[in-house]
């Protein structure tokens, strides 16, 4: 057999050797332009993933539903323990209702008081979760909306109640959701009630934790983690979840999102926000021949 | 499977592609949206070294090639590298095809983990000299591991389910060259 593979292989190895190389080189190549030019091909992966996806919808949506209902047949196993449980639950909700109403009138008369300008209602597209990550390194999942239903990166995406991730990839008809626990996530948080500004830092676990928190101490479990607006990216005031002490005593927090069932999302329009940039330019009593300018000149006439 | 002829071939290519298009469905299943403690595992892998041993003439190089390259782009992987060292792999594996045709499966198995382990590390390397960040080193040893004892299996089903066998000394191709 030695001779044999010695005939074959005087004038076939040496080619398929060369080619081979040029193979991986290529490879390579693609990999080195992704490390360098991240965004084009990050681009081209979304126009892939764009291209393919959606065709396994057909299938994709029914499985995912009958994976669905086996799971919700499982649950009537203990269907007498969820009525009790309810129950109990609404019970409770009575109560918080009386409180909602209540603190909503007194919320309402406040700001008539106040006359506060309020955030103009932020406006939502809602989309259909089509399929993960595939991989169990990245958390992201995506929907069955993209540029075509005007979707664009960076604005964020909520189930009924809370934060879930943001928008990072868009195709015509798909967009990537990378969620709040996936380890490239950094989201700037306020903790209330003691308004502690903070970041959620993603860590590929179920409870982010959170980190860059000057006052620690007054930081309580239990404590409410909404958006903090920071950074532009997000609106503020978006609920993210509860904060929870890990074994470790690290500061972590129970997403509201419910993450085990993500099937609709809602992807919130964020608009581009007028932004303030300089701090703002001297300020200079009334002078006679300023007064005669025109109005938009002043400030550039005080700069000088 | 000694008739190595021409539309069988092309058969057993196509076949490889609709596994691996199954691969991708099962895997996009937006069934676990949670971190997972554990890690499913890389099933391309294991079939390409499993045919590549047995029958390389099914899986050419520029069709692991591209497979490979498309997961990595629709599995948020970094594009390219994977691919490029899977490449490395079965051709690794291909140019032993005679001496592994005589050992017992165990040692098969043996040097087919050892490249997979050569893989995994290297991506870990250039990911960390090209300041990439990297997967959870705990999930990546799962889902090496789990690669690892999922090969046995595949190989059964190739060769039980598909019927793709080991070449016998003395087999030939279509146009009568030996294999």
């Amino acid at each position: 057999m030695a001779r044999d593979r010695n005939t074959h292989a005087h004038y076939v190895r040496p080619i398929r050797r060369i080619l081979v190389g040029l193979l991986v080189f290529v490879l390579l190549a693609i990999f080195l332009l992704w490390r360098i030019d991240s965004p084009r091909v990050e681009r081209f992966r979304a126009a892939l993933v764009d291209r393919v996806v959606p065709n396994f919808e057909w299938a994709l949506v029914p499985v995912t539903a009958a994976s669905g209902m086996i799971e919700d047949f499982r649950s009537y196993q203990r269907i007498y323990q969820q009525n009790q449980e309810l129950r109990r639950d609404l019970q409770k909700l009575k109560s918080w209702k009386e409180a909602a109403v209540q603190l909503e009138q007194q919320n309402a008369k406040l700001l008539a008081l106040n006359s506060v300008r309020l955030d103009p209602k932020l406006t939502s597209v809602s989309g259909v979760v089509l399929a993960d990550s595939g991989s169990p390194f990245r958390q992201s999942v995506l929907l069955n909306i993209g540029r075509r239903d005007g979707i664009m990166d960076g604005w964020a995406t909520m189930d009924g109640i809370g934060l879930v991730g943001r928008i990072s990839g868009v195709g015509k008809n798909t967009a990537r959701v990378i969620l709040l626990t996936d380890s490239n996530s950094r989201i700037p948080v306020t903790i209330q009630p003691s308004g502690q500004r903070a970041l959620l830092v993603g860590d590929n676990s179920s409870r982010p934790p959170v980190e860059f928190l000057e006052k620690p101490e007054q930081v309580r479990p239990g404590d409410r983690v909404v958006t903090s607006g920071d950074g532009g990216v997000f609106p503020a005031g978006l609920l993210v979840g509860q904060v929870a002490k890990d074994t470790d005593r690290r500061l972590r927090v129970q997403l509201t999102a419910d993450y085990e069932r993500l099937d609709f999302l809602r992807v919130l329009r964020s608009r581009s926000y007028e932004a303030i940039t300089d701090a703002g330019a001297l300020l200079v009593g009334p002078q006679p021949d300023l007064l005669q300018t025109d109005t938009t000149e002043a400030p550039e006439a005080a700069n000088e | 499977m000694s008739d190595a002829s021409p539309s069988s071939k092309w058969a057993y290519r196509l076949l490889f592609v609709l596994l691996v298009v199954f691969i991708i469905f099962v895997r996009l299943i937006p069934l676990q949206t949670t971190p997972a403690v554990w890690a499913m595992p890389d099933l391309l892998i294991c079939i390409v070294f499993a045919w590549v041993l047995r029958r390389p003439d099914y899986v050419p190089i520029l069709l692991i090639a591209g497979v490979v390259l498309t997961l990595d782009f629709l599995f948020l992987r970094p594009p390219g590298l994977m691919a490029a060292l899977v490449v490395l792999g079965a051709e690794f594996l291909r140019a032993r095809i005679h001496t592994v045709r005589e050992l017992p499966f165990s040692l098969e198995w043996g040097m087919v983990a050892g490249v997979i382990t050569g893989i995994m590390i290297a991506n870990r390397i250039v990911l960390i000299l090209v300041m990439s960040p990297r997967p959870p080193l705990g999930l990546s040893l799962f889902q090496l591991f789990a690669t690892l004892a999922a090969y046995p299996l595949v190989v059964a089903f190739s060769r039980y389910a598909l019927g793709i066998r080991k070449f016998s000394p003395g087999e030939t191709d279509a146009l009568g060259h030996r294999i």
